[in-house]
Parts: C-alpha cells; sequence; structure tokens
C-alpha cells in the first residue's frame, strides 16, 4: 500500500490526525509525569491547535474543491447555470 | 489482591504502540487477502476514519466527563478543557471513525463496503492500548469497581478492583477470532459482528466502571445503545447481502 497514491486531502487529513494524537501523547507524558509547564506540554497543545485548524481548513477546502470541480461524478452546483450558458 | 499500583506515563506508550500494531496488522492483512477498492479509494477511507475517530472519540470523552466539563464552562475553562489530554473514548473513536467513512464514501462515491480490512486491526489496536490503560490505573478513567474475587487488582488506593481492562483483551481476542473465521460472509458483514459485539460488550462491562450515571447508565453505554439501533436499523434497510450469500 504505497503512501503515493493517496490524493492530497488525505495525506493532508492523515498527517494532522497523526500530529493531533502525538500531541495529546505529548501533553499526556507531561502531565502524568507532573511536569506541566515542560516544552512538551506547551508543544502538544500547540500542535492540538494547529492540527485541529488544519483539519477543519481542509475539509472545508476539500468540500469547496469538489463541489466547484464536480469530482466524483456529482454535479457541478455553483457554476452550473453558469456552465450551461457557456 | 494483586498490587499494581497506577502508572500513567504508560498509557501514551501503549497507545502510540497500538496505533502503530493495528496498522501493521492492517498493511499485512490488505497485502495478504487484496483489497475491493483502489488504493486511493482506500487512503480517503483510511483519512476519513481517522478524523472521525478523533472527532468522535474526543467528543465523546469530553461529554462522558459531563460535570466536569459543565464545572469548566461556568469557570470559562473550556479552551483548556477541550485541549486537555485526557477525556478519549474507543467507543466514540469506533462510532466516529464509521460515520466518518460513511459520509467520506457518500461524498465520494465509494459504494463497497469497505470495513472488513479493519477487524483484526482494530482488534489487536485496542487490546494493546488497554495494556495502557491497565498499567495506567487510576489516572486512566477505565479501572473497574471493587471486588472480592482473587484477580482483583490494587491500583494504589488499596481498594481490590475489577481489571477490567484485562476482560477487555480477552473479548478483543474472542471477536478477533469470531470476526476472521473463515466463512462465507457478504461484504461487510465482518465489520458489523465486530461493532454490535464490542458495543454489546461495553454496554455491559461498564457497569463494572464507577462513572458518573445519566438514566442509570454512563454516557458511553448510552453511545453503545445508540450504535447498536444504527446497526440494527442499517441491518433492517439493506437486506441484499444475506440474500447474496444464500445464492452463493
Amino acid at each position: 500500500m504505497s503512501w503515493k497514491d493517496a490524493s492530497v486531502t488525505s495525506k493532508v487529513l492523515i498527517v494532522f490526525t497523526v500530529v493531533f494524537f502525538v500531541s495529546l501523547g505529548l501533553c499526556g507524558i507531561s502531565m502524568a509525569t507532573k511536569f506541566e509547564n515542560l516544552p512538551s506540554a506547551v508543544l502538544g497543545l500547540l500542535g492540538m491547535i494547529v492540527s485541529v485548524i488544519g483539519i477543519v481548513i481542509t475539509l472545508i477546502v476539500a468540500l469547496i474543491h469538489r463541489v466547484v470541480t464536480g469530482r466524483g461524478g456529482r454535479p457541478q452546483t455553483l457554476f452550473k447555470n453558469r456552465d450551461d450558458k457557456e | 489482591m494483586i498490587p499494581l499500583g497506577s502508572h500513567p506515563v504508560w498509557h501514551p506508550v501503549f497507545e502510540s504502540l497500538g496505533y502503530a500494531a493495528g496498522y501493521a496488522v492492517f498493511r499485512r492483512i490488505r497485502a495478504r487477502r487484496g483489497d475491493i477498492i483502489g488504493e486511493p479509494q482506500r487512503w480517503t477511507v483510511i483519512a476519513a476514519a481517522a478524523v472521525g475517530a478523533l472527532a468522535g472519540s474526543r467528543l465523546l470523552g469530553l461529554a462522558e466527563q459531563w460535570p466536569t466539563v459543565i464545572a469548566a464552562m461556568r469557570a470559562g475553562h473550556m479552551m483548556s478543557l477541550l485541549f486537555s489530554p485526557g477525556g478519549k473514548t474507543i467507543v466514540g473513536g469506533l462510532l466516529g471513525g464509521w460515520l466518518g467513512v460513511e459520509l467520506a464514501k457518500r461524498i465520494t462515491g465509494i459504494r463497497s463496503r469497505t470495513g472488513d480490512l479493519f477487524v483484526l486491526p482494530l482488534c489487536v489496536g485496542i487490546a494493546v492500548g488497554r495494556i495502557g490503560c491497565f498499567l495506567a490505573g487510576l489516572a486512566d478513567d477505565t479501572y473497574g469497581k471493587a471486588t472480592s474475587l482473587p484477580w482483583a487488582v490494587d491500583f494504589g488506593d488499596h481498594v481490590p478492583r475489577h481489571p477490567v481492562q484485562l476482560y477487555e483483551i480477552l473479548v478483543l481476542a474472542l471477536l478477533a477470532w469470531i470476526a476472521t473465521r473463515p466463512a462465507a460472509l457478504p461484504e461487510g458483514a465482518r465489520f458489523r459482528i465486530f461493532m454490535a459485539g464490542y458495543l454489546a460488550w461495553r454496554l455491559a462491562i461498564d457497569f463494572l466502571k464507577p462513572q458518573p450515571l445519566i438514566g442509570g447508565m454512563n454516557l458511553i453505554q448510552w453511545a453503545c445503545v445508540a450504535g447498536l439501533c444504527a446497526l440494527g436499523i442499517e441491518r433492517l434497510r439493506s437486506p441484499e447481502p444475506s440474500r447474496e450469500v444464500a445464492r452463493a
């Protein structure tokens, strides 16, 4: 199973999900060892925020792209009327 | 009583090992048995499952801790709670992942059942992760209620408790054996057997966990009921696979 065959959206979403869980793990280790102020906690928190924002933006962009281009056999709902005129 | 104590530092270690083991098993099974969908579609399904699992596990995990969430909201600490390391649950991950995959399949036009390849990886991954939950003890919200049974475990508070995490590993081994038996099953049936079995198990075993209750059950159990209902409704709405097997 080759990573090269994944679409850009899939790759980005998987990377952000991995970043989220790794960040969560960093926070977990930091909390578990009672060193809440260690850089791992800050890094973990930052990673979680970035990955959540990244996932949301990626999903929005992918959905807009799909609607606009009509990939996957879906109708081009946004520009259907304009295309018809052309 | 077996004295064990609580070692929360092992939780993220075994959680990571669980993800890695699950992915390794998935790759091996896919290489051996083949796949009914192409590689780009499979990656789409994996991405949807990952994002759905993340959202589901986090949302249900936080909802499960509703007294803490309400206190945090009143104190204005909601953001810090959302990004706190705790508050993830496997049931939420499974249901969220399932929902994510179904949504992605609808959007991308994939019609095949894609879950069968995930059954054994899920069993292995969850079982490895549960070792971390067991070692974490009282620091993880998955410990059991007090018992007088001889195999009870002391997680550091001198209370003999059910090792429910170990019970779950045994059940996962049983589910893996059932769901991977060589039988003529329609596509997707193995995943549904696994989901039904695991949700039914969690519905039962969570009565042995000291969690805040709503209507006699905790929120994870209510999510299990919802998931089992969804499986039942889906089964009633799509009876075709059983006819295919009968013809085969």
